[in-house]
């Protein structure tokens, strides 16, 4: 017997997904699945005394309908680029990787991955604003989006659906090395893909699960020769070690192996979270040095004490590569 | 501590003679048995038995992070194409007369086939059994809720041996016993995969010592301690020596001394 059960051993159904064409598409990714009947999927994923880490050995799949909420605003923890009107979506609540530093541990009672089915609905609540305004999004937000890709589509989906829009534009956000499975569309320039990038050892040490940083640079590659704008995202930038060396060193490899003029821009922050989030987290697990800095705390959140000394010092060595209207803070 | 609670005497008989576990004379309201890592309580019939029995059995000892409960025991199988003496991981529970439903974690693999259970106030027979029902007992849901108030989803599971198809008028005490028998080597494994998820402790016997000694020593309010404890931990997670014996040597004059003492030792873990 193995300890653990397999990924997605386990398939949740709410009452009433049986009605959207996608979930047979899923119940056909996972034919072996057990598969239980729930209520509500808040039943399951909301409930409280659950462990976040001990259920990232084996996540389970919940299937929704969801039933309010299909576009949030952008939170202030996030740059709007320069967007007016900056929105969020969560068409998938929770991410296949595992990263440290990742907030979602703390924001969420449960592991486990909830897809809503209803997908026409957060297409059309985009159109609602599209009608007063233009409309930044950002549809890789709570979850990893592309990493899903070849279990359901949504990428290519919003990537049709952004073609037809000439007011959107959309953000997706990723470490994955998947770029393959939207590699047949055709780039379009409301499409931004955003690769979040950290040193390989950083990489290595803290973001489990994701696709190592040369698998994600040839991702990068391929994208930007295709000719699709691709965002790199330096953050969370964290001080691990020798931090500046790392990343300095970080920065001059991966523009060796990018051509930084062809990047569209660069997205760059220090590690930050909201304070309720980290201590969550820390009451959770004691495994993880970065998530025990003694960090500055205000009202909200939590970071380094100098922070913005670390983004200049980061912001000057990409420099060396990038032009400065290219980075973003 | 793992704790077990089974509903009848004869589901208990097996397990406490496996385990040599010893019967505990001080618990006058419940039968318990135990030894230093298990506790089996015999609840009796019926879910408010079992909630109480649970609850009785998770404050006798103080609750550790690897506490893990499971509930152990027959079950009839409205599913006819159930085997009678197969074992079942339970991934579903019905409480029949609320309508509630909860779930017990699946994250571990158990090697067992799985199913959900509805538990019923009483006896039920064919006749009562709703179309699509598939294992029904007495004790799942009581036991299940009283549980998860104390310990978290992933250390509460329900085990179940199919007894009869609904038809339960002949099931004998000896019948129960060579259920339970057979499928004790299945629920062993089970329950030494429990033990496993023991946690480490992130500091070393001597250096929760020292903080003990210093506790004692600065006579350190509540506040304090856990927050002694709370530095010492983060301090040892990124990966820095505990080394606190120079603060145990000095003599403290008075409160206000202690508090200077602290208020180093803080600055030093920081």
């Amino acid at each position: 017997m193995n300890f653990f059960n397999t990924h997605f051993s386990h398939v949740y159904l709410e009452q009433g997904v049986e009605n959207y064409p996608d979930t047979p598409l899923l119940l056909n990714r996972f034919p072996k699945a057990e598969k239980i009947a729930i209520k509500d999927y808040k039943h399951i994923f909301n409930r409280p005394s659950q462990d976040f880490q001990f259920q990232k050995n084996s996540i389970k799949l919940i299937l929704a309908v969801k039933k309010e909420n299909f576009l949030y605003e952008g939170s202030n923890q996030t740059p709007s680029f320069g967007h007016a009107h900056f929105y969020y979506n969560s068409v998938i609540l929770n991410c296949v990787y595992n990263c440290d530093y990742c907030y979602l541990q703390g924001m969420y009672n449960s592991a486990n991955i909830v897809m809503f089915v209803n997908s026409q609905e957060f297409f059309d609540a985009v159109d609602e604003k599209l009608n007063n305004h233009p409309v930044y999004l950002c549809i890789s937000y709570d979850t990893d989006l592309l990493a899903f890709e070849n279990i359901l589509p949504h990428c290519s989906r919003w990537i049709e659906f952004a073609r037809t829009r000439p007011g959107l534009t959309i953000e997706i956000r990723t470490k994955s090395a998947n770029y393959k499975s939207i590699g047949e569309l055709k780039p379009h320039d409301g499409v931004i893909l955003a690769w979040s990038l950290s040193p390989a050892p950083i990489a290595e040490k803290y973001e489990k699960g994701a696709a190592p940083i040369h698998s994600r640079i040839n991702s990068i590659t391929n994208a930007v020769s295709a000719g699709w704008r691709v965002r790199l995202c330096f953050d969370p930038v964290l001080k691990v070690g020798d931090w500046e060396k790392t990343y300095s060193e970080f920065f001059r490899s991966t523009f060796e192996s990018l051509d930084a003029s062809k990047v569209f821009d660069i997205s760059l922050g220090a590690f930050r979270m909201n304070r309720d989030y980290l201590s969550r987290i820390r009451a959770m697990r004691e495994d993880s040095d970065i998530l025990y800095y003694p960090f500055s705390i205000d009202d909200q959140s939590v970071g380094y004490e100098d922070a913005a000394e670390m983004m200049k010092f980061c912001k000057s060595e990409i420099e060396k590569y990038v032009s400065s209207e290219k980075v973003n803070l | 501590m793992i704790g077990i609670v089974v509903a009848m005497s004869s589901e208990a008989k097996t397990l406490v003679e496996k385990w040599q576990l010893k019967k505990n004379l001080s618990s006058h309201k419940f039968q318990l048995f135990e030894s230093d890592s298990y506790s089996l309580i015999v609840s009796g019939v019926g879910k408010i038995n079992s909630a109480a029995a649970t609850t009785y059995l998770l404050n006798r000892r103080p609750l550790e992070s690897w506490t893990a409960v499971v509930n152990f025991g027959i079950a009839g199988s409205a599913n006819e194409t159930r085997v009678i003496g197969e074992s079942f991981f339970i991934n579903k529970i019905t409480d029949n007369s609320s309508g509630r439903d909860f779930f017990p974690e699946c994250v571990m693999g158990h090697g067992m086939q799985e199913a959900g259970v509805t538990t019923f106030d009483q006896p039920v027979d064919k006749k009562q059994a709703e179309p699509g029902m598939d294992l029904v007992d007495m004790e799942a849901s009581g036991f299940f809720q009283a549980s998860a108030i104390f310990v978290e989803c992933h250390r509460i599971s329900v085990i179940k041996i199919i007894s009869d198809h609904l038809d339960f008028s002949g099931i004998k005490r000896e019948f129960v016993q060579s259920l339970i028998s057979k499928q004790s080597g299945a629920f062993d494994r089970f329950v030494l995969n429990l033990q496993d998820l023991k946690p480490e402790n992130i500091l070393s016997p001597g250096e929760s010592d020292q903080l003990s000694k210093l506790t004692e020593r600065l006579r350190l309010t509540d506040t304090m301690r856990h927050e002694l404890d709370r530095i010492a931990k983060a301090h040892k997670i990124r990966g820095r020596e505990i080394s606190l014996e120079q603060y145990l040597a000095i003599e403290i004059k008075d409160k206000p001394h202690a508090k200077v003492i602290f208020e180093k030792i803080r600055r030093e873990l920081l």
